[in-house]
């Protein structure tokens, strides 16, 4: 029995200090295991009708059953957010304090030596940076680009920031104790017995300050994290970011907890208080832990009889390796002790080294790439959407499915729609005279992309038209514009440089409407190492005008030339009012309860079509239908019954006006016959530029359970495929469509550094063909884990 | 010269100085072009903006300042009356915080120190360490909450944001006071825990003296010096504090003003309520500093 | 009926998991003008006895059992306000440390003034002059001035004069002097002797002197009292002890003490060292270190017996 008395003298902040730090580990290296939704899934506004009242759920939603500390005003998770904010928090503010202590001790320890300048430099910094609210100095030198290139990550920033300006206060306590224990008598004696500084600073001096440092350190990171928390509230951390599907880092990373607070300024004083609440009661909750741990330890250290301490001093021979190895040689007197150590050892082995059990179905990568080489082939000619190769692409497709046993969709494989107009620019040459007659010949899709699916061909002469003579027109400016003749001309048009977007539109509103020129070539601020991508904008604005647009580059040396005439020619092929072709196959599922829900994963299998003297392989997209296929069929032949109807759709007409997947929802989702699908978008996968795989999770709702598991599970297969799973926030037209109250969405994709993606780029050396195997094998274990209902 | 004399001239001289090279280096920060940055130009690392040109625009603003460009703001309205304004607002929300806090703080102090009496629980260190633990965010957003539960229960004492009325500066005082008074009662526990340790405490029990006599007329008086020496370490925490509760309660003092001119680009504005913020500052320190001479002398001398 | 009665006193001290046993059963009485010595090395609990007559004994310590009577009137039962009017009025206290038992922010005039105050001997009206006089009792020249200075600025022995103008300001019955002149050099030292004994004299005081220093005792003392780890050992009036010191370790002490008529090489030292408080000998607490020890002395704890009138010794040698 624990006697009442000997409680009164348990040392209570170090125990409740330490229970809080061991759980703020906790939460910082299994935040997955914690947290109930994926970080970044969104809730979106939706509304719901119950009987004529309508509710509506705008983020931020308040806490509430399905959000437990309510979501923050992107509609993320709070709960979720500071569990995955944990680590991050964590670890900058420890870096913090070690940096803080590196650049202090030194500087503290030559102070208390009386060396003048040290004192002097602590002192004034010290007052410097106390007039100077640390605050203030971080959000003025936050934005600093020097730092930015540097440090790149944000948080970084800030751990340097507030070293280099906030190590005076600990340097000057630092001081005082080292001078304290420099004026012990004992010291004087050590002297009088004639040795050097040095070595009393180093064998009386460091070891009496080592459990002093131990404590400061503790408290010095509660410092920093009540100084975290005031910068976030000014949103000095820059706000809400993200990779973009680049892989590019445009704003940094964010969901450490300064970074929730940001937005708040907006909801002071208003019944939202539960955003500033939750993540300061967490700030709050690793102060404190920080704060008791730290006093506890020095109200332990000052304890002339402390269990603690001499446990802490014995541990370098508990964990000895050699105390071992003699204690096995003498296994007989030492028993007890050797079992309990190795018992502890293959306990901390097994949880590192968690062996992975091997995945149950092979993902067969050898076959992938025959069906991506079938897919990139010339038979389908780049797989223009509309195209009779399309069709016959459709049937293969079809009939592989078949082939595994996959069920055709309400009844058929191939669910054809319309398409009004699918256009392939094929060729283009652009030829730039000058009035010397020289000659200067522009790439196509390297300093110049046509925009208008035209074939038109000829010679013109060219002159430079400015925006501000084309905007805020009156009747007279009309007049003098049209008085130019303008008409009949080719245009140059610089919008290559940083304007009001209302006076670039204007004046190309004023171009397409009232002046009408033959052709219109528009300096855009855009340059490509290799090509630039084919499936960028098509014009929609111009009727009968050709629009080109130039890079950058081009452009400039275009208006170099001055008035230069340009021979071009543009050939280019519309097929109208066609169809296309969805290939829609799913497995269904066993569960009455589900029975119209689905799980859909989809690919597109269109493509840009080849140019006249180029093909477009498009690999990277073929290579999701691959895997797609692959996994269709593992799923179809391992006889697994999926508690929810599996559905695969590959998509046609993903380029088009009205795309395949837009079709497929309106037939079935808008018209109800399916209640609800979780959406899976297989992006490019597997380029060779980059090892990282971007997954998006934005559009599921952090109160879709089911959703959230699969999330999980993706990750548990990432991790086990070894594959360096990370948030990108990415975009693909399919996912317009896919994206509604009853569709959620996620896509999986690699980031591309410069495009590859329809350009000609995308082939087969492109794709690293290991790492597609590797995601492969992850898609196919995710799937077949969804299915198995694990 | 007398030495005392000499020594405080000293002190001015090196506090001046030290203004002065606080005045530079704001310009500096503040100045300090955006996108200053080193890159790699034809293989060689070179700086975007050659440091001659920063230290030139630096000077180029001070003496602008000096020459009393100051006077307007960035949309032309009178800077002068806008900091005279927003400061006497600050110094209002400062003194009252601060008062409260000695006041609240010393007491607290008081109250949680063992006073020579009970045990050792570390149970009371609890009590001391929490509240300096609370970041100030939490504490205003439970203020704000509780005010906001009470004006929806129709106690109408507070109000929330803005200012104007004694109603406004309520609150924000308050929330103001609470942590400088949670580092105050610490530092007075720990002061006069100390004090009691002492060989003349015991001595003065054993005249006679009563526990009350012994709390103010020997501990206190030694622990007061101890208490303000610490003071200093509460100007810097009551600066960022008063930044918090200014922004969070919309309450137009001079840190408020500083946000906004720094947010709108407003340089000179800037520069300058962060001048007057450090002087703010400088002045508190000055007193703590006074004070702390004047009561922490006598102990100087003990150790002679 | 004697001034002071301290019966069976043990006062043990709690400190981690261990007992101190400081004071372990100890009892002595002193008379009306009378001055007892209680002599005994560091440790051997003389000051706790007197920290414990005056009740300043705090956590982790405690008085655990005995009785201290004070002019009958058992001290242990008083409230505390009416122990506060007991102490420094009735029975005063000096210390060993001047240098730290005397406040360093208040003056010293108004520390003398502040026990008067306390006990309001005088009108306030008069406590100054009152303090100053007191000052010039105990030959702190120049009172007048000297009044409003702080103790720093007074030498180890002024200090002490002026903790002795404390504690005899109210005209105790009883001072408890702690090792006065331990901390003093030793022409000091005699001086603050020689006020303390024209105090006790002029006031009609009786004295608790606390030394280990045998010669102070054979100066100042009435009678005195050995004490050894927590025990008295042996008691006895002072010419009787020097005479004929019966226990073992007070034999031992007087032969520490060189003569200044023999000359030896080596000065003697009692051998080995005092136990730790929580590790006492089983017996006598001195076996360890005694020559005559026995193994009844190893085994059992001998009484404190009157062998001769007034000569009372804790031996197994002398019981028989």
């Amino acid at each position: 029995m624990i006697k009442l008395s000997s409680i009164r003298k348990w040392n209570f902040p170090l125990i409740i200090g330490g229970i809080l730090l061991f759980v703020l580990l906790i939460t910082s290296m299994y935040p997955e295991k914690l947290a109930t939704a994926d970080p970044y899934g969104k809730q979106r506004l939706e509304f719901q009708v119950d009987g004529g009242k309508t509710t509506f759920v705008v983020p931020p939603v308040p806490p509430g059953d399905e959000y437990p500390w309510g979501t923050d005003h992107r509609g993320r998770d709070l709960r979720s957010l500071i569990i995955y904010g944990c680590k991050i928090t964590m670890i900058t503010a420890i870096l913090t304090a070690i940096g803080r202590l590196i650049i202090a001790l030194p500087l503290a320890i030559a102070g208390a030596y009386k060396n003048k300048f040290a004192t002097w430099f602590i002192k004034q910094f010290n007052i410097l940076f106390s007039a100077f609210p640390l605050i203030v100095v971080v959000l003025m030198l936050s934005n600093f680009a020097l730092f930015i290139d540097i440090l790149k990550k944000d948080n970084f920033i800030v751990v340097l920031l507030l070293t280099l300006f906030g190590w005076s206060k600990l340097a000057y306590v630092l001081m005082e104790k080292v001078s304290e224990i420099l004026e012990q008598d004992f010291v004087e004696g050590e002297i009088a017995i004639g040795k050097s500084r040095l070595e009393i600073a180093v064998q009386n001096v460091i070891p009496h300050l080592i459990p002093s440092l131990i404590v400061f350190f503790f408290l010095e990171i509660a410092l920093v994290l009540q100084t975290m928390s005031q910068i976030g509230i000014f949103g000095l951390l820059a706000a809400g970011g993200y990779y973009n599907a680049d892989g590019d880092l445009n704003v940094p990373f964010e969901f450490d907890w300064a970074s929730l607070l940001i937005f708040t300024y907006m909801f002071f004083g208003t019944d939202k208080i539960y955003l500033i609440i939750y993540p300061a009661a967490a700030f709050a909750a690793s102060i404190v832990g920080f704060n008791l741990f730290g006093e506890g330890l020095r109200i332990e250290f000052e304890k002339r009889t402390s269990r603690v301490i001499t446990f802490i001093r014995r541990i370098p021979s508990y964990v000895s390796p050699l105390k071992l190895a003699y204690e096995i040689k003498n296994y007989e007197q030492h028993k007890k002790t050797v079992i309990i150590k190795l018992a502890c050892y293959t306990l901390v082995l097994g949880i590192i080294f968690f062996p992975q059990p091997p995945s149950l179905y092979k993902f067969d990568s050898a076959e992938a790439f025959n069906t991506i080489e079938e897919i990139s082939g010339d038979k389908y000619k780049g797989r223009l959407a509309g195209s009779e190769e399309n069709k016959a692409l459709a049937e293969y497709i079809s009939s592989e499915l078949e082939s595994y046993g996959v069920k055709p969709y309400d009844n058929k494989y191939i669910h054809e729609f319309d398409i009004l107009k699918s256009v392939n620019v094929k060729a283009s040459t652009l030829k730039l005279k000058d009035s010397f007659g020289r000659n200067k010949e522009l790439i196509f899709r390297k300093d110049y992309a046509v925009a208008s699916p035209v074939t038109f061909s000829g010679e013109f002469e060219v002159e430079k038209v400015e925006v501000r003579d084309l905007i805020e027109l009156n009747s007279e400016r009309v007049d003098l514009l049209m008085a130019r003749g303008l008409h009949s001309k080719v245009l140059i048009l610089d919008l290559s440089v940083p304007m009001d977007y209302r006076h670039m539109t204007g004046a190309l509103q004023t171009l397409a409407i009232i002046i009408k020129p033959r052709a219109l070539l528009v300096i855009q601020d855009w340059g490509f190492e290799y090509d630039a991508p084919k499936h960028a904008t098509i014009d929609k604005l111009f009727q009968d005008t050709v629009v080109i647009s130039m890079s950058k580059e081009a452009g400039e040396e275009l208006l170099r030339l001055g008035e230069p005439t340009i021979e071009f020619s543009v050939e280019s092929e519309t097929i109208a009012n066609t169809k296309g072709y969805n290939v829609l196959g799913y497995i269904p599922g066993t569960d009455p309860e589900y029975k119209d829900d689905f799980i859909v994963i989809g690919s597109r299998i269109d493509y840009v079509g080849d140019d006249k003297a180029v093909r477009y392989p498009g690999t990277l997209e073929a290579g999701s239908v691959a895997a797609q296929l692959e996994i269709a069929k593992k799923l179809a032949q391992s006889e697994i019954k999926p508690k929810q109807n599996i559905m695969f759709a590959f998509w046609d007409g993903t380029f088009n006006d009205k795309r395949g997947s837009s079709s497929f929802v309106s037939k079935y989702a808008l018209s109800g016959k399916i209640k609800s699908i979780t959406y899976f978008n297989i992006g490019n996968i597997a380029i060779k530029e980059d090892s990282k795989v971007l997954l998006d999770t934005s559009r599921i709702f952090p109160k879709n359970k089911e959703a959230q598991e699969y999330i999980q599970i993706l990750k548990d297969n990432a991790r086990a495929q070894n594959i360096d799973l990370q948030y990108g926030n990415l975009n693909t037209p399919v996912l317009i469509d896919m994206t509604s109250r009853n569709i959620q969405s996620l896509m999986v994709s690699n980031p591309e550094k410069e495009p590859i993606s329809t350009t000609m780029r995308d082939n087969m050396d492109m794709l690293d063909k290991k790492q597609y195997k590797k995601i492969g094998q992850m898609l196919l274990d995710t799937i077949v884990d969804i299915a198995r209902g694990k | 010269m007398n030495p005392v004399i000499l020594n405080i001239l000293k002190r001015v001289f090196s506090t001046i100085l030290i203004f002065f090279i606080f005045i530079y280096v704001t310009v500096f920060i503040t100045v300090i072009p955006k996108d200053f940055t080193i890159k790699k130009v034809d293989d060689k690392w070179t700086v975007t903006y050659p440091i001659k040109n920063i230290v030139q625009i630096v000077n180029y603003n001070l003496k602008s300042l000096a020459q009393g460009e100051y006077k307007t703001t960035s949309n032309g309205k009178d800077a002068v009356l806008l900091i005279k304004n927003s400061l006497s607002k600050s110094i209002k929300l400062l003194t009252g915080g601060l008062l409260l806090a000695m006041i609240i703080g010393i007491l607290k102090g008081i109250f949680d120190s063992r006073r020579g009496n009970s045990r050792d629980s570390s149970l009371k260190v609890l009590l001391t360490i929490i509240p300096i633990s609370l970041p100030d965010i939490l504490v205003v957003a439970l203020l704000q909450s509780f005010a906001i539960w009470l004006i929806q229960h129709g106690i109408k004492i507070f109000k929330v944001a803005g200012s104007g009325t004694w109603q406004h500066e309520l609150l924000p005082i308050i929330a103001l006071s609470i942590l400088p008074a949670a580092y105050i009662a610490r530092v007075t526990a720990m002061s006069i825990e100390s004090c009691y340790d002492k060989e003349y405490v015991k001595a003065a029990i054993g005249k006679g003296c009563s526990s009350r006599r012994i709390l103010w007329n020997h501990v206190m008086r030694n622990a007061i010096g101890i208490i303000f020496e610490s003071l200093s370490n509460i100007t810097s925490m009551i600066i960022g504090n008063m930044m918090i509760v200014e922004y969070m309660f919309s309450y137009p003092g001079i840190t408020q003003l500083l946000m906004n001119s720094y947010k709108s680009y407003d340089r000179n504005t800037t520069i300058v309520t962060i001048i007057v913020i450090g002087i703010i500052y400088f002045i508190l320190d000055t007193l703590f500093q006074a004070i702390k001479h004047v009561t922490f002398k006598p102990l100087k001398e003990e150790t002679a | 009926m004697s001034l002071l009665e301290v019966r069976d006193l043990k006062t043990y001290f709690y400190i981690g998991n261990q007992v101190i046993k400081a004071v372990d059963g100890i009892s002595f009485s002193v008379e009306r003008n009378e001055t007892l010595a209680i002599v005994g090395e560091s440790g051997s609990g003389k000051s706790v006895t007197a920290l414990s007559v005056m009740r300043l004994i705090n956590p982790p310590g405690k008085v655990i059992e005995g009785d201290i009577n004070y002019n009958n009137v058992n001290l242990q039962k008083l409230s505390e306000k009416q122990m506060c009017m007991v102490r420094g009025d009735r029975v005063s206290m000096i210390y060993q440390e001047p240098m730290m038992s005397l406040n360093p922010a208040i003056s010293v005039g108004e520390q003398i003034r502040e026990a008067l105050l306390i006990h309001k001997t005088v009108p306030k009206s008069e406590s100054k002059k009152r303090a100053i006089q007191l000052m010039n009792f105990v030959s702190i020249p120049e009172a007048q001035v000297r009044y409003n200075d702080l103790p720093a600025k007074f030498s180890g022995g002024m200090r002490q004069r002026i903790m002795i103008a404390i504690a005899i300001a109210c005209n105790p019955d009883l001072l408890i002097a702690d090792e006065p002149t331990t901390a003093l050099d030793v022409t000091i030292q005699s001086e603050i002797m020689e006020l303390l004994r024209s105090m006790k004299n002029k006031l009609n005081m009786s004295m608790l002197l606390i030394t280990h220093d045998l010669g102070v005792v054979a100066e100042n003392a009435d009678r005195v009292i050995v004490m050894y780890c927590g025990k008295i050992m042996e008691e006895a009036s002072v010419q009787d002890l020097f005479r004929k010191p019966m226990h073992p370790y007070t034999v031992g002490l007087m032969k520490c003490i060189p003569r200044i008529d023999s000359s030896v090489d080596k000065l003697y030292s009692i051998p080995g060292y005092i136990p730790h408080p929580s590790q006492f000998p089983e017996g006598c607490r001195f076996n360890d270190r005694c020559e005559r020890a026995t193994d009844k002395c190893r085994e059992k704890m001998p009484e404190l017996i009157e062998i001769h009138e007034g000569h009372k010794v804790r031996c197994w040698q002398h019981h028989d």
